[in-house]
């Protein structure tokens, strides 16, 4: 045993004499934390466990992916047949699960830890370059999930990445040429396969390491926030390389602080595993550049908020260019400079009331809009004709095939949310008129028939409503459109 | 324990004593970011030239199916295309007014796929609806539907690339 640790110290006195890094390290190890942690504090470490994940399953998948559209000798894309390769092994099919999920856990944990930093106030001075690098990390972190998410090459991922990139095009002036820049053509094909897979793979990988270093890096050097207040006023520039000092109340990282971020990792990784064991992702059908079996396009749910806002946005093109290219850019600048325009120099957030008011409502917002979009769409109800419909059982066809527009929003005016909106009509008058199904146009919107209003068949490109589900609603009609 | 290395003095650039005109360093230094610069410039110009998006005016005609596929009065038909490189398709309908035309298949408002609906043409996506002549009849979508170079040779209909 202390043979075993002698060569060890010796190895690394003989490497330190030719890399001079024993200051960084013992800079890191032991640089001081206050004794009372939180483990909230230790959510970076874990976004740099899900990281390594990523890296080591990313590797594994990347050893059997091959990012080509050309058809296989079963006629399937070389993409798509690959993942399905990946697949059928269950071992494959549990890293390319890990992988998957571990894209999900990147964007909830890094989100959680900007919070946290948001919270704490850490990003304020002398802190402000550490938090607009991790912005750019944040920024990064969607990048990989937006080109990740195409690679598959199902019709999920085809359809997502078609409105993804068709986004870009609403920058004024330039998007046309940047969306074909990003697709390599007019639409996706091959080439954007090829191109995202460098992307993530290459590019994105070297940007996130550099930017994680800095990061890093830059804490080590100026400390944690929470014990600046412990800390002598030029501590970060005052100390000598080499050698920490612990003032009094704090206690070195190593070892005292190394259970937290190990405890917080090791859950992460459980949390992580268990997941991925008991979800494995599959796959819809292969892309299919011409739908023709009709396939809905949805984003995934890290950018189901947009997707929803972009619902409640009004048809104008400088409306779609506000929403879309805008105010999401709007925001990643007010994120980065956040540090420069926040002049409250206080930490506590009893004394930030409108920082955390700022955050609350943000916050909100986005969980909001995430979980309308996410709920948009519901099981259909069941494929037979109910006996006495009553109002209960035309709302559950509504729900599954009309929400989009008229329960999550109210397109046209009308509603379908409450039997008293759906009595009301919208900007045509009246849709249903009790006894007659014949004068109602709602009616007639979903059975495609001329009406005076001129509405188009609805569902609007949506899924067309079963015949057994239009028969409840005429005799619902028919039957004077029962509430109870 | 303190390194005796950290005693020296680094200074800064430009050093305080020396006159702050053209030196040897100064000379060097401009130099080196020059030739930098250039070079930086020339690796991003040669990435740009080869990523970038093939141009639209090479349009190739691709041949869907013959004429008489194509009546006044019958619902659009939705056809393959290879449009550079990209697969997609064109719904191509016989109008009364103006003849064949063919629209590309994605919705002009985020190019979701939409489809003939049986009196009009509907988005799936954010609800875009167009009529029969592409022109939007409900929002989201900001202009009609693109249209595609369309010709009839010896009874065969053929599709080229957008042309509005
Ligand atoms: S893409 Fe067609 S309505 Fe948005």
């Amino acid at each position: 045993m202390s043979r075993l640790g002698d060569l060890g110290r010796r190895a690394y006195r003989w490497l330190d004499e030719r890399l001079g890094i024993r200051d960084e390290v013992t800079e890191a190890l032991y640089h001081p934390i206050p004794r009372k942690e939180s483990y909230a504090d230790y959510l970076g470490f874990a976004a740099i466990f899900v990281f390594i994940n990523q890296f080591v399953t990313g590797v594994l998948l990347a050893t059997v992916y091959s990012p080509s559209t050309v058809p296989t000798a079963e006629g399937l894309p070389t993409a798509y047949a690959t993942v399905k390769q990946i697949m059928a092994d269950p071992v494959g099919h549990y890293v390319r699960s890990l992988h998957y999920w571990g894209a999900s856990f990147m964007v909830v944990v890094v989100f959680l830890h900007m919070l946290r930093v948001f919270y704490v106030g850490a990003y304020k001075k002398p802190r402000e370059v550490i938090w607009m690098i991790g912005t750019l990390l944040f920024v990064t972190v969607l990048a990989f999930a937006f080109t990740g998410y195409l690679l598959p090459w199902d019709q999920e991922a085809y359809w997502a990445t078609m409105v993804g990139t068709a986004m870009v095009g609403y920058a004024p002036w330039i998007g046309d040429w940047l969306t074909g820049l990003l697709r390599g053509g007019l639409f996706l094909s091959g080439a954007t396969v090829s191109r995202f897979f460098a992307i993530h793979v290459l590019v994105l990988p070297m940007v996130l390491v550099a930017l994680i270093a800095l990061h890093v890096g830059l804490v080590f050097r100026l400390g944690v926030t929470e014990a600046e207040r412990m800390l002598p006023r030029d501590w970060a520039t005052r100390h000598v390389r080499g050698k920490v000092e612990i003032p009094k109340g704090m206690v070195p990282f190593f070892p005292y602080g190394t259970f937290g971020m190990t405890a917080l990792m090791g859950l992460t990784a459980v949390v992580l595993a268990v997941v991925a064991y008991f979800f494995m992702p599959g796959l819809t059908d292969p892309a299919d550049p011409l739908n023709q079996e009709h396939y809905e396009p949805k984003p995934p749910w890290y950018f189901m908020f947009l997707y929803q806002l972009l619902k409640f946005v009004p048809g104008y093109y400088w409306a779609d260019v506000f929403a879309i290219v805008i105010l999401p850019l709007l925001a990643i600048l007010a994120l980065f400079f956040l540090p420069l325009y926040d002049r409250n120099r206080h930490r506590s957030f009893r004394r930030r009331p409108f920082a955390m008011a700022a955050m609350a409502s943000t916050v909100l917002v986005l969980v909001g809009l995430t979980y309308i979009g996410q709920h948009s769409t519901v099981a259909p109800p069941p494929p037979t004709v109910a006996e006495n419909p009553k109002w209960s059982d035309v709302s559950r066809i509504f729900q599954a095939y009309c929400a989009q527009c008229h329960i999550a929003t109210a397109s046209g005016g009308l509603s379908l949310a409450s039997y008293q909106d759906a009595m009301k009509g919208g900007q045509d008058g009246a849709v249903i008129v009790p006894g007659k199904p014949d004068e109602s146009l709602l009616w007639l919107a979903i059975n495609g028939k001329p009406n005076p209003a001129n509405v188009p068949p609805m569902p609007l490109g949506l899924q067309p409503i079963p015949d057994t589900a239009k028969k409840t609603i005429e005799k619902w009609i028919s039957a004077g459109a029962p509430e109870h | 324990m303190e390194r005796p290395d950290d005693d020296v003095p680094l200074g800064g650039w430009p050093p305080e004593d020396e006159p702050r005109e053209v030196t040897r360093r100064t000379f060097l230094l401009l130099g080196m970011g020059t030739i930098g610069g250039l070079l930086a410039l020339a690796y991003a110009g040669l990435g740009l030239r080869y990523l970038w998006p093939p141009s639209q005016a090479k349009i190739e005609l691709e041949d869907v199916g013959s004429s008489d596929e194509f009546k006044v009065g019958d619902p659009p038909v939705l056809k393959v295309t290879h449009n550079q490189g990209s697969e997609g398709g064109a719904w191509i309908v016989r109008l009364k007014d103006e003849g064949l035309v063919a629209y590309d298949m994605h919705c002009t408002h985020l190019q979701c796929p939409y489809t003939w609906a049986g009196t009009s043409f509907s988005c799936p996506c954010h609800g875009s609806a167009f009529d029969i002549h592409g022109n939007v009849i409900h929002p989201p979508a900001p202009r009609p539907l693109r249209r595609r170079l369309v010709v009839e040779e010896g009874g065969r209909v053929k599709v080229g690339g957008i042309i509005s």
